[in-house]
């Protein structure tokens, strides 16, 4: 379907194709992590931090991928729900990076920074959940 | 503010998805303004009534709230 000229121009979205990129990303960092595990393949300790940088580079860029690529028909109202969507992940990234620390020294552990990928990980999730949520109840 | 695109396009026995494609808008989307969840941009109301040659406002009415 030709898509709107005005939504074309607010969205700066990748193509739809890059869905299927973004899974397959985030499907392969995983499998790597786990073949590693099963096959117990010995590593340095810098090995594992250099490994455990791209897994989660691959794997963020996958998630980036999917949350920000065009739907089959891109219009409107889902621009409408992607901003919205973003305004929840926006407040709830928020209230999890003040409660988190909380929430370790409820359970007893020393409260420690979060990381930047943990948090990016964190607001991608929350913005597909959102978004599909939203989405489904339009 | 209500409308009466279910009306018209019944009028037309046209469907969501007929609809959705003359407008470039999803099937959901037709389904969201008729269900009164969405409320259509000034162009996609637009282009509603041109479909249906028609003012926009025998589709689109204001209510009372829209107002305060």
């Amino acid at each position: 379907m030709k898509q709107s000229k005005s939504t074309n121009s607010i969205a700066a979205l990748f193509p739809n194709y890059f869905k299927k990129i973004g899974l397959g990303m985030i499907l392969t960092s995983i499998a790597v992590v786990l073949i590693t595990k099963f096959l117990a393949v010995e590593i340095t300790e810098t090995q594992k931090e250099i490994y455990k940088s791209i897994f989660f580079d691959v794997f963020i860029l996958g998630l980036f991928f999917i949350a920000w690529s065009k739907d089959k028909i891109e219009d409107e109202m889902t621009l409408l729900i992607r901003l919205k969507a973003i305004g929840f992940t926006f407040m709830t990234s928020v209230f999890y990076l003040i409660l988190r620390p909380l929430v370790d020294i409820i359970l007893g552990d020393t409260p420690n920074d979060m990381s930047a990928p943990e948090l990016m990980m964190f607001m991608l999730f929350m913005y597909i959940l959102f978004y599909k949520m939203q989405k489904r109840s339009a | 503010m209500k409308n009466t695109l279910k009306v018209e396009r019944a009028k037309r026995n046209m469907t969501q998805q007929d609809l959705a494609e003359q407008v470039s808008v999803s099937r959901q989307t037709i389904n969201s303004i008729e269900s009164q969840k969405y409320i259509p941009s000034t162009v996609l109301a637009l282009k509603i009534a041109k479909v249906f040659e028609v003012n926009v406002e025998e589709i689109f009415q204001l209510e009372e709230d829209d107002f305060l």
